[in-house]
C-alpha cells in the first residue's frame, strides 16, 4: 500500500475517529492520540484486513486511551486493576446533556458503557463491536443485548427516584 | 424490540458529548504514512502543553527546592499528568472516567479548599520501592501458556509500543498477554459463550437484519465455594510470584460468577499492586490478572507531615494509587453519595459582573463560570504505600498519606519531602466557557 492509497483509505474515517476520540478524552488530547493512532496504522497497513479498517482503528484507538489514561493518571482509581481497556465515554461527559442518562450510564461496567457506546454513538452492529472488544459475534450480541436492557432499567430507576423526590 | 431500543439509541445520541467535536486535521493521515516513527512519546507531548486560564496554584509554589539530604538529582520523574484532578469530594471528581479530560466534564466548577487545622504537623520518613523487572517476557508469556494450555506462537499486539510492548499468545477467546513495562502485567482471558446455560431468542436489529442470541440463566450451583475460590487463587497467584495467605484474599462471590482479589504486601501494608481472578457464570476461570515486577526498596526518605502534605491536594501532581482495598472502605457511602453528588457537575449559570461596561461583554474574565468555593475539613490521615509511574512507564511505591475528608472520601497524596520526585511540569486548565445552544437561542 502506497502512502497515497492509505491516505484515502483512512482519511474517510476521520469523521468518525474524531469523534470517538472526543466522546472518550480531552479536547487537546484528540489530535495527538489521533496521530499516534494512524502512525500505528501505517506500520500495521499489511495485516488489516480490509473492509474492517475502522472497527480496527476503534479496537486499536481503545488500547491507546487505556495505557494513556494510565500514565497520566498516578492517582487511586478503583477501576484501575482492570486490564482489559477502559476507553468509554464517561458519565460526567454524558450528564453534560442529560443527567438522567448520566447516572444511570455511571452505573453501568465499564464493559457495558463501551458495548453501548460503540452501538449508539459509534453506530456500530453486534458483529462489528465483536472485532472492536476482541469478543466472538454472538458474545457481542449477547452482551449488548443485556447492556440495553440493564440500561433501560437504570434509567427506569432513576425517573423513579426523581419522581420520589419531586413528589 | 426495534421500538423499545430506538429511544434509547435516541437519547445517547442527544447526549452524545462529541457532537461538536472538531474534525482532526486531515493532514493526520497523510503524516502518519510519512513519520519515520521519531516522534516523542505522547506523554512528553503533553507536558509541553499549557493552555490560557490557571485554576491551579502557581506553578512557582510547587517548584521543588532540592535541600542538602536530598540526592543531587531526583530519584524518581513522575510521569506527566494531562491536568489536576483532585479526588475529594462528589461523583464528578470521583468516577473512573473522570480522566485528563477534565474540561469535558466539568461544565461548572467548584473550587475545593481544605482545612487541615486537625492533621498532625509532624513529620517522618519511609522507604521507596522501585517494581523491578527481571527475567524475559518471552519466559513469563511461555510459562503462562502452558499453565493455561494456551497454544500458539508470540506475537506483538497491534497496539504495542515502545512505550508499552505488549505481547500475546492464542486467540481471542483464549489468550495470555504481558506488558513488559512498569509492572509487568499479564493477563489470561478465556471467553467461551457456549459455557453459559441460555435460552434462545430471535432479536432484529435496527437495520432489519436478525440475529440469534441467547438470554443467559444464573447457574449458582456452577460456580465454585468461596473455599475453593481462595485455594485456587492462592496456589495460582503463588504459582506466578505473589505469596498470599488465604485469610488475605478478598472474595465476591454471586449468582453470575466470581472474583478474588490479593493485593502485594509491604510492611504488612496493602498496595496497588493488585493480583486478581474471575469467574464467568458457568463457574469456569475466566480471567487472570498479575504482575512480574518485584519491589525493590531503593532507601529511606524524608517524609512531610500531613498537614503539609493536605496542602498538596490542589496541585493535583502529588496523587498516588491507593490499593482497592482502600476504595473498598470508602465506596459504599460513595454510592450512596450519588444522587447528591452528581448535580456538582450542572452546568452552572454565568452571572453578568454587576459592573459590566457596554461593549465589555467579550471579556474573558465575563464569560468564565461562576467558581463556587467549598471547604473540606479533612478529619484524619494514616500513612500509606502509593504507586506512581515515571516518564519511562516504570512503577514505584512510595510514601503518602490517605487524607480523609468530612464528605465521607479521601485523598491519596505522596509525602517524600520535595526533591526526591521531580514532578511533571503544571498543567493550567482553563475552564471552557459555556456556550449557548444556537438552536435555542432567542431572538
Amino acid at each position: 500500500m502506497t502512502p497515497e492509497q492509505f491516505n484515502t483509505i483512512y482519511r474517510s474515517q476521520l469523521g468518525e475517529i474524531s469523534r470517538f476520540l472526543a466522546r472518550r478524552v480531552a479536547p487537546h488530547e484528540v489530535e495527538d492520540l489521533a496521530a499516534d493512532l494512524f502512525e500505528i496504522a501505517w506500520s500495521k497497513r499489511v495485516s488489516i484486513p480490509e473492509g474492517i479498517e475502522l472497527p480496527w482503528l476503534y479496537k486499536t484507538a481503545r488500547y491507546l486511551i487505556a495505557n494513556h489514561r494510565r500514565k497520566t493518571q498516578n492517582r487511586s482509581r478503583i477501576f484501575s486493576m482492570l486490564a482489559a481497556p477502559e476507553a468509554a465515554p464517561s458519565a460526567e461527559s454524558i450528564a453534560l446533556a442529560d443527567m438522567g442518562l448520566g447516572a444511570a450510564w455511571e452505573k453501568l461496567s465499564s464493559a457495558d458503557q463501551e458495548l453501548m457506546a460503540l452501538w449508539a454513538l459509534e453506530g456500530l452492529d453486534a458483529k462489528e463491536i465483536a472485532v472492536v472488544m476482541e469478543i466472538s459475534a454472538n458474545a457481542s450480541a449477547i452482551r449488548l443485548s443485556r447492556a440495553k436492557e440493564k440500561l433501560k432499567n437504570l434509567l427506569a430507576e432513576e425517573n423513579s427516584e426523581t419522581e420520589k423526590t419531586l413528589s | 424490540m426495534n421500538e423499545e431500543f430506538d429511544s434509547l439509541k435516541n437519547r445517547l445520541n442527544a447526549a452524545d458529548p462529541a457532537k461538536d467535536s472538531a474534525l482532526i486535521s486531515e493532514s493526520t493521515v497523510a503524516a502518519a504514512a510519512l513519520s519515520k516513527g521519531t516522534k516523542a512519546p505522547l506523554s512528553k507531548r503533553f507536558r509541553q502543553l499549557t493552555l490560557s486560564g490557571s485554576l491551579l496554584s502557581a506553578a512557582g509554589a510547587f517548584a521543588l527546592a532540592i535541600s542538602l539530604a536530598m540526592p543531587q538529582q531526583p530519584l524518581i520523574q513522575m510521569a506527566g499528568g494531562a491536568g489536576a484532578r483532585p479526588m475529594s469530594a462528589g461523583a464528578s471528581v470521583e468516577s473512573d472516567a473522570a480522566s485528563p479530560g477534565m474540561k469535558m466534564m466539568m461544565p461548572g466548577w467548584i473550587q475545593y479548599e481544605y482545612d487541615s487545622s486537625a492533621l498532625s504537623g509532624e513529620t517522618g520518613n519511609g522507604q521507596v520501592y522501585q517494581l523491578v523487572l527481571e527475567g524475559n517476557y518471552e519466559t513469563f508469556l511461555k510459562s503462562l501458556a502452558d499453565h493455561f494450555g494456551v497454544e500458539g506462537a508470540i506475537r506483538e499486539e497491534e497496539w504495542s509500543t515502545k512505550e508499552y510492548p505488549t505481547f500475546a499468545i492464542g486467540v481471542p477467546e483464549k489468550q495470555v498477554s504481558i506488558t513488559w513495562t512498569g509492572t509487568g502485567s499479564f493477563y489470561y482471558s478465556s471467553y467461551d459463550p457456549n459455557s453459559y446455560r441460555c435460552e434462545k431468542r430471535t432479536v432484529t436489529d435496527e437495520n432489519g437484519g436478525t440475529y440469534e442470541t441467547c438470554d443467559p440463566i444464573a447457574t449458582p450451583e456452577l460456580i465454585p465455594s468461596e473455599a475453593e475460590i481462595r485455594k485456587e487463587a492462592t496456589g495460582l497467584f503463588s504459582k506466578f510470584g505473589l505469596e498470599i495467605a488465604a485469610a488475605n484474599i478478598r472474595v465476591d462471590r454471586s449468582e453470575w460468577g466470581a472474583s478474588a482479589v490479593g493485593a502485594v504486601q509491604l510492611n504488612g501494608q496493602d498496595t496497588a499492586l493488585e493480583w486478581w481472578l474471575n469467574y464467568d457464570g458457568a463457574g469456569k476461570l475466566s480471567n487472570v490478572y498479575g504482575h512480574f515486577a518485584k519491589p525493590v526498596a531503593r532507601g529511606d526518605f524524608k517524609t512531610v507531615s500531613a498537614k503539609d502534605a493536605a496542602a498538596r491536594i490542589k496541585d493535583g501532581r502529588w496523587y498516588g494509587q491507593a490499593p482497592s482495598s482502600v476504595w473498598n472502605q470508602f465506596a459504599a457511602s460513595s454510592v450512596a453519595r450519588t444522587g447528591v453528588a452528581l448535580p456538582a457537575v450542572e452546568p452552572m449559570p454565568v452571572d453578568p459582573a454587576p459592573d459590566t461596561k457596554e461593549g465589555d461583554d467579550t471579556t474573558e474574565e465575563n464569560v468564565k463560570p461562576k467558581v463556587e468555593i467549598v471547604t473540606l475539613k479533612l478529619t484524619s490521615s494514616e500513612p500509606q504505600l502509593l504507586m506512581i509511574y515515571d516518564t519511562s512507564g516504570g512503577a514505584w511505591l512510595v510514601p503518602g498519606y490517605l487524607l480523609k475528608n468530612d464528605q465521607g472520601w479521601f485523598d491519596s497524596i505522596i509525602s517524600l519531602e520535595d526533591g526526591v520526585i521531580e514532578l511533571p511540569e503544571p498543567m493550567e486548565v482553563g475552564i471552557m466557557p459555556i456556550e449557548e445552544n444556537p438552536n435555542t437561542k432567542q431572538g
